[in-house]
């Protein structure tokens, strides 16, 4: 194992000497360029061919050092005590330096990296002198083992170990000059010549040296000497005749080849003196055997240096490949931001559609306009609740500038867009206050919602008011509320049912939600409010067209669904057409012929039709309109011939997808990511594809019913499920927590904090007088 | 009898030589080490922000640091590698000794280093040449590599406080070695934890402030705001985290090392009800002076005023650390980092409520001091767990002095050791700054540095006259 483990040391100071030799000598000929002006064609192409993971080479020395310390603690403690001085001195190189080097590459100032440049070109020559003194007062057997005395720090000079120290500038500088040659003759004649002769030089002086050396060795350290001759003879004499080559080839203007030479040279210089000096670490006075240390550390040595290998070399590799590469690239100048080129968005409407398009752009180099005719965004699906008297306004109705005030690219901008120039990209607005103004814009969002339809009897929405906006709300709080008082002062007992009964118009989810919703208000929260009238006895009653509740989500569902209805009391009535709606009742058409309900307050919830913007979209663009008034997109929500323009959420139309917030939400995020591409240079977009999340709708207290991909749950677990979602898209913490709040106090309680309302008797119509 | 008072004379001075010269030398080292091992995590966040939001000033950021991490790791691994040849020329005693007992986690941080060496380059060279993803991929290894250097480092660092994985015979040369016992000793974790949070902490409020005072001055763009945020965040969540770990890291020297404790705390003779001392000095063996608390070192300890904490006088004179600096390195340490503490709790409030930070300048002012304030944290804390470690180098089997060289002239070399370093640390500071200055002027975010990829030969004319003697000879 001591064998092995030696090996290994001798491995990394063969790659130190090689790797780090060849930095060290591009140091010394850095030294001897010249003067700074004639010099600095040399320093150039020395500073371009240090390899850029310098500092690495470094890692060899300290992995000697460790093996040393780890595996021959005793001969470690000898040799650093021994060579404390030409140690020491080698440290205080190694410093200057590495640091010399980072500082002059990262200085410009003249004076800065001459100074610099100077100390590391010193210190290039001094390091590896000490080294090489270190070697060679070991080899000689100036270290010895257990030695730590005072005055043994005085013996390692000698003969050899100057020689060796010499050896090492030497023979570094001819590695360098080697491999700098290999660079220059890619730049030019001359600095080939200048390294090519530079080379040949210290390749003679390196063999001068040695065969000198020979001598020395031979009266200095008898034991090394008789090592090189015998032993370590193959090695020396390859050594001496690669070096030769190297020499014989660059005088005939051949540089193939020469590197791997010289290398060469460079170990078997080292395997001689290693063999050589075999069986001893401490020449004569301790081997290998006996310094070393604990077994199983050793072991572990060999394990860690062969992980070492295995991840080494294969991130040395790539290295390499990248310095190559990066030989043939040039690096390329980071884009920089210029804020008035920046890509305009103009996103229309704040809700599900135009608020997830615009708050997915905000990392974007883009500066996006929101524009809205209202300066809150609307949390419909909760609408209801405002309406009876559940949550607060501000708790479903955010500000947008509320919601978009840590977007620092995104502005809100107040006003109703009245029209589109699409062949000019701009998009015509008019302020609250009257005054129009125009929007240019490189993308364009639209995102204008829908609004109720009547399909075609606009006259009804004036005693059936829909449930689209906050004052929809509002407006149907009051008037619930108020029926409830003119029931109580009511004389005439027909005229007081008539005033106790709500009509619903559309069973879809708003119409369930709101008909379970008044009955609960009525039942749970105000029951004993009343002296003249029992509010138990408000009469919900829920018409449609169609053949029951929910027909959307399925028929176990709509059953589940007219179940919870009828426990909490709502009437539903299926089938029945309405066809007129005065103040004081409804005219049904249905399979038993007209009916007439008496009911003062009438809820329109049965249709959408777009907002008028997409007929408008439309019209610009030559794009077809739905039945709904809905524009028909391309199947990237974009329009025909304006890839440019896209038109999201209810207004549009696309694989008959539903008018609800998950495909609005979703649709804006495809645009935004569209346009990310787009600005990113990137091809154009692919299609939409909407991911089915599932609906919902919630039916009185702890009763939803839920279908998500087939899976169709009901009752509380239902309800708790519309809970969570619910209040994950709520915007903003205090308003998730407030709505918390508020179900908690309505649906475990009985309280509903939101029923105030004031006594201003509004109507939509002048009254009968009676 | 003349000659052995010499020696012991010359012993002692070479003992304070080599002792101050190997603090002087670790000091500045660690100063370093948490750019080095946190400066490529906080990159990296940049990076993958950047990419993520498609933010450009992020990816700015990025890049700029990977640069300074390049010039830090540079230097850090220069006096890293001096660090490697002083535990052997100064401490010939201690490896020769227990080198095969506690060499191995030196051998692995050799590794950790080549790797992170390799990746720091590979990192720096892929901008703009590698795919933005391959190349934050090929960057995210980097604080794995930088946490195993830690780790062996620290493995070193808390067998010499906490020896295991061997016994020693009756002339105290160890056998029966086991080196992974060595390493899993029993401070390893508290210490790693301790020090991996500490560089976090240090990195963290030393990059911050250097923002907060380009933020002071007025440049409010989002690359300073970011520059700022990042490691600022980073360091305000480790804060809090690095006071519990600190206090189990306390509790565990209580029972590994209960001297040093008793030096921590000023504490002469064993006692319950003891007091906690702020400041003050040992006088004659006598804790004298500072503001007492009192029964509260006992409480803190064992959460009882009766705890007993063993005192200085448990052991004998010749085995008791230096206590006044340990003590005032100790409340440097604590009363430093709870002022970092309390301005990371002010920010993650503010950033909590407000998705902004503080308004006031002097939010901004605070964190211009936190960097320094976490450094000297950092020496502070370093100090305390060396110097109580004294006199021992291997607690309860080395004393320092056995182990140290018997070389001359220690003195000589710790005075150049000081010349060197303040110049190597005061052209960092210039070169770091100059960066910075050629940044701001706008001169692109690529500059050469160490590690950088090497461009196109760029080699000035030759003159006329060679030009000629070259074109002459090539016809």
């Amino acid at each position: 194992m001591s064998t092995v483990v030696a090996l290994i040391l001798w491995f990394a100071v063969t790659c130190y000497a090689i790797f780090g030799g060849a930095d060290y000598g591009a140091g010394f000929w850095d030294l001897t360029a010249g003067g700074a002006r004639r010099g600095a064609r040399a320093r150039a192409l020395i500073d371009h061919a240090m390899a850029p993971v310098w500092e690495a080479n470094n890692v060899w020395l300290i992995f000697a050092l460790v093996v040393l310390w780890t595996a021959f603690p005793r001969a470690f403690a000898a040799i650093t005590s021994t060579l404390y001085l030409p140690l020491a001195l080698a440290a205080a190189g190694i410093v200057l330096r590495g640091s010399g080097f980072v500082f002059r590459d990262a200085t410009r100032a003249l004076t800065g990296r001459r100074l610099f440049g100077a100390v590391f070109a010193l210190s290039s020559v001094v390091t590896p002198f000490f080294l090489g003194a270190s070697f060679g007062a070991i080899a000689s057997g100036r270290v010895r083992a257990g030695d730590l005395a005072e005055d043994a720090t005085s013996r390692w000079l000698g003969p050899t170990s100057i020689l060796v120290g010499v050896l090492a500038v030497a023979s570094a500088a001819f590695l360098a000059a080697v491999f700098l040659v290999f660079d220059a003759g890619r730049v030019d004649e001359t600095l080939d010549r200048h390294f090519r002769w530079r080379a040949i030089g210290s390749g003679v002086a390196t063999g001068l040296i040695a065969i000198a050396g020979l001598f020395v060795v031979r009266g200095d350290a008898p034991f090394l000497f008789h090592g090189l001759v015998h032993e370590g003879l193959p090695f020396v004499l390859l050594s001496g005749a690669c070096g030769g080559a190297v020499v014989v080839l660059l005088a005939q203007d051949i540089t193939r080849g020469t590197r791997a030479l010289a290398v060469i040279a460079v170990v078997t210089m080292l395997a001689g003196w290693g063999v050589a000096q075999h069986p001893y670490l401490l020449p004569t006075s301790l081997t290998f055997e006996a310094a070393a240390g604990a077994p199983r550390s050793l072991g572990w040595l060999v394990v860690v240096f062969l992980i070492a290998c295995v991840t080494a070399v294969p991130a040395l590799a790539l290295l390499f490949v990248l310095d190559q590469r990066s030989k043939l690239q040039h690096g390329s100048v980071v884009a920089g931001e210029h804020p008035e080129s920046r890509h305009r968005v103009v996103v229309v409407g704040g809700g599900f559609g135009g608020l997830f398009a615009t708050r997915a752009l905000g990392w974007s180099p883009v500066d996006v306009t929101l524009v809205d005719r209202e300066p809150h965004h609307l949390f419909q699906p909760l609408l209801y609740q405002v309406a009876t008297g559940i949550l607060s306004e501000g708790e479903i109705a955010p500000s947008l500038r509320h919601i978009l005030r840590f977007q620092e690219n995104a502005a809100v901008l107040l006003a109703e867009v009245t029209g589109f120039d699409l062949e000019r990209h701009e998009v015509q607005a008019r302020r609250p206050d009257g005054a129009s103004i125009t929007l240019p814009y490189d993308s364009l969002v639209v995102s204008a919602g829908a609004g109720m339809s009547y399909f075609g009897h606009d006259e009804l929405a004036e005693h059936a008011p829909g449930m689209k906006t906050l004052d929809d709300a509002l407006r149907l709080r009051r008037r619930l509320l108020q029926a409830l008082e003119m029931a109580e002062l009511s004389e005439d007992p027909r005229k007081q049912q008539g005033w106790l009964t709500v009509a619903i118009v559309g069973a879809g989810p708003t119409g369930v939600e709101i008909a379970g919703q008044v009955r609960a208000l009525a039942v749970r929260s105000l029951g004993t409010s009343f002296r003249r009238i029992d509010p138990t006895l408000v009469r919900v009653v829920l018409l449609d067209a169609g053949h029951e509740p929910l027909s959307q989500f399925g028929d176990h569902l709509s059953e589940i669904a007219a179940r919870e209805l009828g426990t909490l009391g709502v009437e539903l009535r299926m089938g029945v057409k309405v066809t007129a709606v005065d103040a004081e009742s409804v005219v049904l058409e249905g399979a038993n012929g007209p009916e007439r309900i008496e009911a003062r307050t009438v809820i329109w919830a049965a249709g959408v039709q777009a907002s008028p913007l997409a007929r408008l979209l439309a019209e610009a663009s030559g794009a077809a309109c739905d039945r709904a008034g809905r524009i028909e997109t391309r199947p990237d929500c974009t329009l025909p011939k304006h890839p440019e323009v896209f038109a999201i959420g209810d207004m549009a139309s696309l694989d008959r997808l539903p008018g609800v917030a998950e495909v609005a939400m979703q649709e804006g995020l495809h645009a935004a990511r569209a346009i990310r591409q787009r600005v990113a240079g990137k091809p154009a977009t692919t299609a939409f594809r909407y991911r089915d999340l599932g609906s919902m709708a919630s039916v009185g207290r702890f009763r939803a019913v839920v279908s998500l991909k087939g899976l169709r749950v009901g009752g509380l677990l239902g309800w708790l499920t519309w809970a969570v979602v619910h209040l994950t898209f709520l915007t903003g913490f205090a308003n998730r927590f407030a709505t918390m709040f508020h179900w908690t106090r309505t649906f475990l309680g009985r309280n509903r904090s939101q029923i105030a309302f004031s006594a201003r008797f509004t109507r939509t119509r002048p009254s009968n007088p009676r | 009898m003349q000659a052995g008072a010499a020696d012991v004379l010359l012993g002692a001075s070479n003992l304070l030589a080599a002792r101050s010269q190997m603090a002087f030398t670790l000091g500045f080292h660690i100063l370093l080490v948490p750019f080095g091992v946190c400066l490529p995590l906080f990159t990296l966040i940049a990076n993958a922000y950047g990419l993520r939001h498609d933010d450009q000033a992020a990816l700015r950021l990025a890049r700029r640091w990977s640069y300074a991490m390049g010039v830090t790791f540079a230097v850090g691994a220069v006096t890293g590698t001096v660090l490697s040849f002083e535990l052997g020329i100064l401490w010939p005693g201690l490896l020769g000794r227990f080198g095969d007992v506690f060499g191995l986690p030196f051998a692995i941080e050799g590794l950790a280093f080549f790797l992170e060496a390799i990746f720091v380059a590979i990192y720096i060279f892929g901008w703009n040449r590698l795919t933005p993803r391959l190349h934050l991929w090929l960057g995210a290894p980097l604080p794995f590599f930088a946490a195993l250097g830690a780790f062996s480092v620290i493995a070193a660092n808390s067998w010499m406080n906490t020896p295991r994985g061997f016994q020693v015979d009756a002339s105290g040369r160890p056998f029966a070695i086991d080196p992974w016992a060595a390493i899993f000793n029993p401070a390893l974790p508290h210490e790693l934890a301790h020090f991996l949070l500490a560089a976090l902490l240090c990195a963290g409020f030393v990059l911050a402030s250097i923002y907060a005072v380009g933020m002071l001055k007025g440049r409010r763009d989002r690359l300073h705001r970011l520059g700022f945020i990042i490691p600022f965040t980073v360091a305000a969540i480790a804060t809090p985290m690095q006071m519990m770990v600190g206090d189990r890291a306390v509790r565990e020297v209580v029972k590994l090392q209960p001297v040093k404790f008793a030096a921590m705390e000023l504490l002469a003779e064993t006692a319950t009800h003891v007091p906690e001392r702020l400041g003050g000095h040992m006088k004659d063996g006598v804790p004298t002076g500072g503001l007492k608390v009192p029964d509260m070192a006992s409480f803190l300890t064992g959460f009882h005023a009766d705890t007993k904490i063993v005192g200085l006088a448990a052991v004998g004179p010749g085995d008791r650390p230096p206590a006044t600096i340990v003590h005032w390195a100790f409340d440097l340490m604590i009363f430093s980092a709870s002022g970092l503490a309390l301005l990371s709790v002010w920010f993650l409030f503010v950033w909590w409520r407000r998705r902004d930070l503080p308004v006031t300048p002097w939010f901004l002012r605070a964190c211009a001091g936190a960097g320094a304030l976490s450094l000297v944290a950092m020496e502070a804390g370093w100090i305390t767990t060396e110097v109580g470690r004294q006199p021992w180098v291997v607690y309860g089997f080395l004393h320092t002095a056995q182990a140290v060289t018997h070389a001359r002239g220690i003195w000589g070399s710790f005075a150049i050791v000081v010349g060197i370093y303040a110049a190597v640390g005061i052209g960092l500071l210039l070169v770091l700054r100059a960066m910075s200055r050629r940044w701001r002027s706008g001169e692109g975010d690529a500059l050469p540095g160490p590690y950088a990829p090497r461009g196109p030969i760029i080699v000035p004319a030759a003159s006329p006259a060679a030009a000629a003697a070259a074109a002459g000879r090539t016809a």
